[in-house]
């Protein structure tokens, strides 16, 4: 016999248009066998016309394989009228008949309506239900978040993208779900009248979010793991589309293997789970280690690449005209769309040298209006994060600084400390010196500064 | 406002009913509503089920024997009352017909 897989994305509570694609491929001679999800499985017969039907048997389960007495009788009852079983799937029941327009499976479009009903509860709504639930305690974190570090968040495109993935999905589910009660409601006002009213086409909608989360997931790939070629870049992202494939196929097997045996539902559904975690877990693993391959990286050995600016804008050399060799320059760069922070320190390397030290932080603001949350980040960080305070700002004479705002640190006794936030165009820069800065230091900084803005 | 449960009966809840003045199993239902009503009524499979098990829990029917896989009903007396009221609603129904029209011809 031969047979074909298919990957097919529908929406299992919308029959007729599960069914219109079944009677597609009878005509083109394949016939549905056995479907398991995501994957449906057909087999050749001569090319033909064959209606198609679902019944939604709401006591039957996707974890028990085997027909239920009750599900039997069903089929006896359907086989009278020329209905065959094609297969089942979880309380989906797939009929086919080759007579002509033979009496559908449903006459009586209320009770239609509430089987179909009964299943999108159980399928469609609760997920999307507890998708909205957890979306909305995600967004009470996330903005908990935005309000005390929206640098962090922003410049994190990790953190960004999540975010943005979480609302889009969230609200790609929630039209979904009202599209289905805004057809819910009409359709059982038409069912009253005596016919069925077709849902929209919510398999298109469902394929366009699925289609949707694969471009954003590969967006997300590219972004988690940087490489230092093109080349290397899109093996990473050949390499997860590898192993989502071969972890989907192998959940699909799993499901094939487990309809030959005569378990209980109870261990059907155990197996399947387990199978799906342990794959998972096998699957990072085989992802993680993939990616080192690709890289060129050993075991153990973690490369940090940032893809801010590696350029360094200031340094005690610029300040003092000395070498500083026995010191260390760490510069952590992150950008996004909508900002760039690179946070920089020059160090001697002893930590317990009395020797100077330059620490700074450059917010390099790209959306205008986000410019005095960031500004209130900075001034008062430390009070939002719930953290001792160590210092606080008192603005100062911006001149000096050419900036448009300047402000100075204080100690929590009152004296100055050698901390200065200073505002420009596009630029806020936060700068930490272990010693009082010259006019001449004080211009230097200025133009480097300057420079960085106007960049 | 959706219809409450079984206050009036559709058509294929009527003929349902009806032929189960005689014991029959669900297939024998489907024959004979076709032949009861020459082709006009058809009963889906899934719809007779649906409306099997509902009668059962409404005890308008009562399961009388299982043979294999197929199960037997018959009408109970909540499920003759069911009909008579339907029948009741119906002759209203042809009355009210027969008074506005008759009234007219006569006219």
């Amino acid at each position: 016999m031969k047979t074909k897989r298919r990957l097919e994305i529908f929406a299992f509570w919308q029959p007729e248009e599960i069914c219109h694609h079944l009677e597609d491929m009878a005509r083109k001679g394949w016939l549905l066998l056995e479907i398991n999800h995501p994957f449906w499985t057909y087999r050749q017969i001569p090319p033909q016309k064959i209606s198609f039907d679902i019944a939604y048997f709401a006591s039957a389960s996707e974890y028990d394989f085997q027909l239920s007495p009750a599900q039997e009788e069903f089929r006896d009852l359907c086989a009278h009228d020329g209905w065959e079983l094609a297969c089942t799937y979880g309380q989906m029941m797939i009929f086919y008949n080759t007579g002509e327009n033979p009496t559908p499976l449903e006459t009586e479009p209320e009770l239609k309506l509430e089987a179909i009903h009964t299943y999108a509860m159980k399928h469609f709504l609760r997920v999307l239900g507890g998708l909205l639930l957890l979306l909305l305690l995600n967004s009470r974190q996330m903005i908990a978040q935005l309000q005390q570090t929206p640098i962090s968040v922003l410049t994190d495109n990790q953190q960004l993208f999540s975010m943005f993935c979480l609302v889009l999905f969230g609200i790609a589910y929630l039209v979904q779900g009202l599209l289905y009660l805004r057809w819910y409601t009409q359709a059982k006002y038409a069912a009253q009248a005596g016919f069925f009213l077709n849902p929209g086409n919510f398999s298109g909608m469902l394929r366009g979010t699925v289609g949707g989360f694969l471009v954003l997931l590969v967006y997300q790939i590219l972004l988690s793991f940087p490489a230092e070629t093109a080349l290397q870049q899109w093996c990473i992202v050949g390499l997860f589309a590898f192993g989502l494939f071969v972890y989907i196929i192998s959940i699909s097997i799993t499901q094939g293997v487990l309809k030959g045996r005569n378990w209980s539902k109870e261990t059907v559904r155990t197996i399947t789970w387990l199978a799906a975690v342990v794959g998972m877990l096998v699957l990072a693993w085989a992802l993680m280690w993939g990616i080192r391959q690709i890289r060129g990286e050993d075991f153990g050995h973690q490369t940090q690449l940032s893809n801010g600016v590696e350029e360094i804008p200031l340094t005690m050399e610029d300040l003092t005209d000395q070498a500083y060799d026995g010191y260390t320059i760490e510069s952590i760069g992150q950008e996004s769309v909508l900002l760039g922070r690179q946070i920089v320190a020059q160090l001697p390397k002893s930590d317990h040298s009395t020797d100077p030290k330059l620490r700074y932080t450059l917010v390099d603001v790209k959306v205008s209006w986000l410019y005095d949350l960031y500004l209130e980040e900075l001034l008062h960080g430390q009070t939002k994060k719930g953290v001792l305070e160590t210092y606080t700002y008192q603005p100062m004479d911006p001149a000096p600084w050419g900036a448009a705002e300047a402000y100075q640190g204080y100690d929590m006794q009152g004296s100055i400390v050698n901390r200065y936030l200073l505002c420009y165009d596009k630029l806020i820069a936060e700068i930490a010196l272990d010693w009082e800065p010259t006019l001449e230091q004080i211009e230097m900084i200025r133009n480097r500064m300057e420079q960085m803005d106007h960049r | 406002m959706a219809r409450t449960k079984f206050q009036t009966l559709t058509e294929q809840m009527f003929y349902t009913l009806l032929c189960l003045k005689q014991e029959c199993c669900g297939t024998d239902i489907l024959d004979r509503v076709r032949a009861m009503t020459q082709g006009r009524v058809n009963i889906g499979s899934g719809t007779l089920y649906t409306l099997l098990e509902q009668f059962l829990e409404e005890n308008m029917i009562r399961q009388t024997k299982v043979e294999g896989r197929r199960r037997s009903y018959i009408l109970t007396e909540k499920g003759m009352e069911m009909l008579r009221t339907e029948r009741s609603r119906l002759e209203k129904q042809l009355a009210d017909y027969r008074r506005i029209f008759e009234k007219e011809e006569l006219g």
